[in-house]
């Protein structure tokens, strides 16, 4: 005769959870990729710093000096409005992972205009070129998929990919025609500067900040309160509703995605205007892909997010400090850091939105199945006390096998 | 004496509070048909579910040629040679049939698409089926698919299938093709049992007949020695009278005439055909039917949502065929469908009730701006500011880039407050409530946009008793409004006491339309299901109004 | 353009096919893994790991021996990052795109640091490039045979492994049952799990065996293409590579035997700037272009016609729950 067979683990959806006890799980997780960094490290070290080390090092690599703190609010800043023009498009489900590419063409765009107009005109005029231009470039790099994926539904997120690149030889093309000579380096431009705020470094990091949180404003309000925002989010709840409501799904995809490129192309031009004056092929820095990991970490809210690309950019800048005092050569110590804290932080999601039952940890009398009173388990019926305690996988003993 | 192929005693099934399936005794005999009757919601497909592994039964025991057997997984279902044919197919489109016929299958031979090719052929040979192994399945029609699913079970080996509604998706002349399939099958000494809702179907196939009504059995019969009527008494039962009041109101014009609609559903086959009816302001038109016999797609073309092969729409007289969902909306033509997951349309789940509210109307939303007095005796020049004022702040309210919660928050509790929607507030996610909760939603969300014509398929689907009356209620406010309504529901007793007239649809043509006060459930039954045609009888056509408002000329 | 650039483009061609395989059977599982590129990095400083473990105590080295321990250290590192990326995917459900950035990060940085730090200690970099030039660049006797042998034949043991990696994939994927149901899964694996497959299962294998191969790409480069050199910007380089891998498999229509002749083509294309004379230096970078255009293309005109079999397995990205329903 078959018996029942049993699952020994099994897996249900969570319908909700508090705020407190998702942000106790994420804690968590950060903590425990924290210390098993610190440990790692500490232990393959020779003996150079000890376990508390590490965190006076992280801290002092980010807060340390007050140049260190600029830069850290400025990176801070950069990875947020990538992270924010990509949300714009991530509400719609569409996944634009050409992050990198879309800014890379402001970037591009506006060392363009410094390097045929810079000495020609006036420093003002310059920086309202570029300032058009790289919005232009950067929502041109994110129309292209964007059309194909309403017309044809192609797939968006490979071809995205593939723009990155391509952006980014292009960058190399106009390095190697400006330079012939050179070793496909640029040299940064005295045209073209934005205006700082005061003195020093606080001065010139100020206005990116400024414009940044601007954005964020914006962006948040955009979302949340207009009828634009609000047909991104039915469009991507549901393509069904969203005919239903009558609304243009091909227009806002096109749409929306001109703003998400254009947010990227801004971010290009903040970063050759204010940070660089010049342009090569890694500027982007990666936030095109770091951006997308701040957005889903931040859950698409403006100021989770805001905290994640905070922490993110201490930890890099931090471990960079660790990686000095340690005395590894290596800086790359950082990248096996953050790396690890996405690991946890995307795992701990799992978490927060299913449950887990242990099935053999129960006792088990199982009446023989003579009499037909074997009941299956019914997923549904679960009650909800089972959701307690910070890290959730709970032991539940289940009244449907009597 | 032989031991039958399967037998069920006393098998109940409960969903939560909800008694799907109550003591229920079965038996299927070795090489015959057993036709499974059942009005909607009858628990046929959850009892049928329950042999193929899908659900497990909460008492009651199966035997399988005499020996008791647990069935906890379709695998388990197979081992025991009991084979399903579900309504909707599980086939991998881009796959060849033999390949979908062979997937998963544990014989321990090697992959060979030539063999498996070759044995596919064999068993359709065998039993007279018309199949290209080699066929893709997205190149396929309904029916092929449907002959890869039945060749996929006996492929395993079943001796006892199941058909779900097998010929619900098939043209007559299919339908004859199966049923000499099924004979073949029946003289290999295969045990078959059938859920169909159609009476011709069941007289012509079966040996014998279980009736299951309300998730009760009620009975087993040989269909020589039955009739249709009985069979349709067994299936409906003695009419309950409900409570439900039927206002006399005033009849208008035809508001909405649709002229020999012909609708294709998804899968390609027509869905509604060359039907033609009409609503009356003040009036609730009932649509009954057995499930899937096109009533999605009426409501969808109606509602601009699917396009409509030939034949015509009209709004008091006015063409609404390639209007966008939006204009028809504008016309005042409301719909709300509850599909049987709930969200599936017009709703946004992971949204709060507040924002499901405005999916129709967001696009009017102003920003409530308050104009500036100007008095009689005011400065010219401080008028004139006012003036410019007012302009400016109209056009921006007439063009306003925001939404406005405060409007679609007050109409979300006003609908809480109307329809007694149970929620923690109106900012919860609708896919956080229970499902009566989330139809409340969706048609107290149609309800408010004061439609003239009013399209609602099961409103009361899943709802306690209490609910369905508080939307019983609110539909004939509606119909004393003057609003036209269109019912589709499955229960006959609740149309036959809400509704002023009747049409009856069987897989997409219209078996007539009869006074819902002079007309009795058996007559409903045999229509439904295909046994009685009033369409014809009286030798007009029915369903296009003597006064209608359509052009002659059109 | 002679002999010597086919050959070239042949052997670059062998990183660029690893990587497309294993992302091939890891697609047809229906997880898109963009944890590629780390992955082929990981499998690159595996590679050196075991062959230094087998080199440095060993006072006559034997060239199997060598490319046996690289191989399969490579595959082991590989497998395991592979491992995380299915076990947050699978399991946890995560969101493949998300998961697939973070390995990738993870990869390269951790590849990075442990060729620095734990592999190239004193003498491991001679060590390394000998075996590289003796033992994985060892071709048969080539020469005699002119144009045909240098194009064919003078390639080493990496170059035909994953051509024969390649074939044995796409038989698997065509001609077997276990390819079966793996398509089936990557289409619907819904349908999958109702005849019995054990879906999880098979994701779990085919992400891992996907990214063991992809690891042997890493592996290739270094020890074959760079002739055991190991570089400072190791990890960037393979990184590049892999995304184009990626971009490979589209190139390809998700089949490996077309990846065969797809990474040929790429092979050449990337080393073409370095190759090609007469044209002037800035308009290297636009020859690189070539292959992501080419692709773009690709995907787009499949896009267009909309055969189905041309496309991405149909559940590519989407994570499974069979209570979902």
């Amino acid at each position: 005769m078959e018996r029942v067979k049993q699952p020994l683990i099994h897996i249900t959806k969570r319908e909700d959870m508090p705020f407190w006890k998702r942000m106790i799980v994420r804690a968590a997780a950060v903590i425990i990729a924290l210390l098993i960094s610190d440990i790692f490290i500490t232990a393959s070290s020779d003996g150079r710093g000890g376990f508390f080390e590490f965190f006076a090092s992280l801290f002092s690599g980010a807060f340390g000096t007050e140049r260190r703190f600029w830069m850290l609010l400025q990176n801070t800043a950069l990875l947020l409005g990538v992270a924010i023009a990509l949300v714009v498009a991530f509400k719609m489900k569409f996944w634009n992972l050409g992050g990198n590419g879309q800014v890379l063409m402001g970037c591009l765009a506006s060392a363009m205009c410094m390097f045929y107009m810079g000495g020609k005109v006036n420093d003002g005029v310059i920086c309202l070129v570029m300032f058009v231009a790289s919005i232009l470039a950067g929502m041109v790099w994110a129309v292209i998929p964007a059309v194909f994926k309403a017309f044809f539904n192609t797939n968006e997120s490979l071809f995205t990919l593939m723009m990155n690149y391509i952006a980014m030889y292009l960058v190399a093309f106009f390095i190697a025609l400006w330079y012939p000579t050179g070793t496909g380096v640029m040299s940064p431009l005295p045209y073209g500067n934005l205006p700082t705020l005061g003195d020093g470094i606080a001065g010139r990091v100020l206005l990116p900040v400024l414009i940044v949180v601007a954005v964020t404003a914006i962006i948040y309000c955009y979302l949340r309160f207009s009828k634009h925002g609000y047909e991104i989010s039915i469009v991507g709840e549901s393509l069904n509703t969203a005919r239903y409501a009558g609304i243009n799904v091909k227009k806002v995809i096109i749409r929306t995605l001109c703003l998400s490129g254009a947010l990227c192309g801004l971010i290009g031009f903040l970063l050759v205007g204010s940070v660089n004056h010049m342009v090569s092929t890694t500027m982007d820095g990666n936030m095109g892909f770091t951006g997308i990991m701040v957005a889903w970490m931040g859950k698409f809210n403006p100021l989770i997010m805001a905290g994640v690309a905070f922490f993110i950019i201490f930890l890099s800048r931090g471990m960079s400090q660790v990686c000095t005092d340690f005395g590894f050569t290596s800086s790359s110590l950082s990248d096996i850091v953050v790396g690890l804290i996405y690991f946890f932080l995307i795992g701990c999601e799992f978490f927060i939105s299913y449950k887990v039952h242990f099935n053999f940890i129960k006792k088990k009398t199982k009446q023989p199945p003579a009499d037909g009173a074997v009941a299956e388990v019914e997923p549904e019926a679960q009650p909800e006390e089972a959701a307690e305690g910070g890290v959730q996988i709970t032991e539940t003993s289940e009244e449907g096998n009597s | 004496m032989q031991q039958p192929a399967l037998e069920l005693s006393n098998i109940t099934k409960y969903f939560g509070p909800v008694v799907a399936n109550n003591g229920i005794n079965l038996t299927l005999e070795k090489g015959e048909i057993l036709a499974l009757l059942g009005e909607n919601g009858s628990g046929k497909t959850t009892l049928m579910n329950m042999i193929s592994g899908i659900y497990y039964p909460d008492e009651g025991q199966i035997k399988v040629n005499g020996r008791e057997v647990v069935i906890s997984s379709p695998d388990d279902a197979f081992k025991l040679g009991i084979g399903m044919v579900h309504q909707h197919f599980k086939l991998i489109d881009i796959f060849t049939a033999a390949q979908n016929i062979v997937l998963g299958v544990k014989d321990g031979k090697r992959y060979s698409i030539s063999r498996s090719n070759g044995e596919v052929a064999a068993i359709a040979q065998k039993y007279g089926f018309e199949i290209d192994p080699k066929k893709k399945i997205y190149d396929m029609s309904v029916s092929e698919k449907q002959t890869v699913e039945i060749i996929k079970v006996l492929y395993r080996g079943a001796d006892i299938l199941i058909l779900d509604e097998p010929t619900a998706v098939l043209t007559p002349q299919e339908t004859q093709k199966l049923f000499s399939v099924m004979r073949a099958m029946k003289a290999d000494g295969k045990s078959i049992i059938i859920i169909t809702h159609k009476l011709n179907e069941v007289m012509e196939i079966s040996d014998r007949v279980a009736v299951l009504r309300k998730g009760e059995y009620i009975g087993c019969v040989k269909t020589s020695e039955t009739t249709k009527d009985a069979l349709t008494e067994m299936m409906v039962g003695q009419k309950i009278v409900l409570n439900i009041e039927r206002p006399e109101t005033e009849i208008d014009r035809p508001l909405l005439e649709i002229r020999n609609l012909t609708v294709k559903s998804d899968e390609g086959s027509v869905a509604i055909e060359d039907l033609s009816f009409f609503i009356r302001g003040g009036e609730i038109l009932g649509v009954a039917g057995i499930a899937g016999c096109g009533q999605r797609e009426l409501c969808e073309a109606i509602a601009g949502l699917r396009k409509i092969e030939s034949g015509g729409i009209y709004h008091e007289g006015e063409s609404i065929v390639g209007l966008s969902p939006k204009e028809i909306y504008k016309k005042g033509i409301a719909m709300s469908f509850i599909p049987e997951d709930r969200l599936g349309m017009g709703l946004a789940p992971s949204l709060s009730i507040t924002d499901n509210m405005m999916v129709k109307n967001y696009q009017d939303h102003t920003m409530g701006f308050k104009p500036l007095e100007i008095k009689e005796d005011e400065k010219p020049f401080k008028a004139f500011l006012k003036r410019i004022y007012n302009a400016v702040g109209s056009f921006f309210d007439r063009h306003s880039p925001f939404v406005n919660r405060r409007v679609a928050r007050a109409e979300a509790e006003q609908v809480i407050k109307e329809l007694d929607v149970v929620t923690p507030s109106t900012e919860t996610p609708v896919r956080r409530l229970s499902g009566g909760n989330v139809q409340k939603v969706l048609l107290g969300r149609e309800i408010l946009t004061d439609p003239n014509v009013l399209i609602t398929a099961y409103p009361v689907r899943g709802l306690d008793i209490n609910s369905s009356y508080l939307i019983y209620d609110i539909l004939n406010r509606r119909k004393e409004a003057g609003t036209g309504v269109l019912f589709i529901g499955e229960d006959l007793d609740v149309m036959l006491a809400l509704c002023d007239k009747i049409m009856v649809l069987c897989h997409g043509r219209m078996m007539g339309v009869v006074h819902a006060d002079r007309t009795t459930k058996e007559r409903l039954g045999l229509m439904m299901t295909g046994a009685l045609d009033v369409a014809e009888e009286k030798g007009k056509p029915m369903g296009v109004a003597k006064d209608t408002r359509i052009e002659e000329d059109e | 353009m002679d002999a010597t650039f086919f050959s070239n483009a042949i052997q670059f061609g062998a990183i660029f096919l690893f990587g497309c395989v294993g992302e091939i059977l890891t697609e047809k599982s229906g997880h898109l893994n963009l944890g590629i590129p780390g992955i082929m990095c990981v499998g690159a400083a595996g590679g050196c790991f075991g062959a230094k473990l087998y080199l440095m105590p060993t006072a006559d080295p034997n060239g199997f021996m060598t490319i046996f321990m690289a191989i399969l250290f490579a595959m082991i590192f590989a497998g395991i990052l592979g491992a995380v990326y299915g076990f947050l995917t699978v399991t946890l459900r995560c969101n493949q795109n998300v998961t697939g950035l973070a390995v990738t990060i993870f990869g390269a940085g951790f590849t990075s640091f442990f060729l620095n730090s734990v592999v190239l200690t004193e003498g491991v970099s001679t060590a390394l490039s000998s075996a590289g030039q003796n033992f994985f660049l060892a071709a048969m006797p080539y020469e005699a045979l002119g144009w045909f042998g240098e194009i064919f034949l003078s390639h080493g043991a990496m170059v035909y492994l994953s051509i024969i990696v390649a074939v044995i994939a796409a038989v698997v994927l065509r001609y077997t049952k276990v390819g079966l149901n793996l398509r089936a899964i990557g289409e619907n694996p819904a349908t999958a799990d109702a005849v019995g497959i054990n879906v999880t299962g098979y994701k779990y294998t085919f992400i891992i065996v996907g990214a063991a191969i992809a690891g042997l790409g890493g592996l290739c480069y270094v020890m074959d293409y760079m002739g055991g050199i190991v570089g400072a910007t190791v990890d960037t380089t393979i990184q590049g590579i892999g995304w184009l891998s990626i971009a490979l498999v589209i190139f390809t229509m998700w089949r490996p035997a077309l990846a065969i002749l797809g990474s040929i083509v790429f092979g050449a294309l990337y080393i073409l700037s370095s190759r090609i004379t007469g044209i002037a230096f800035y308009q290297i970078p636009l020859l690189n272009i070539v292959p992501f255009a080419v692709t773009l293309l690709v995907l787009i005109v499949t896009s267009i016609i909309g055969k189905r079999e041309t496309q991405a397995p149909a559940s590519l990205g989407l994570s499974y729950f069979r209570e979902d329903r």
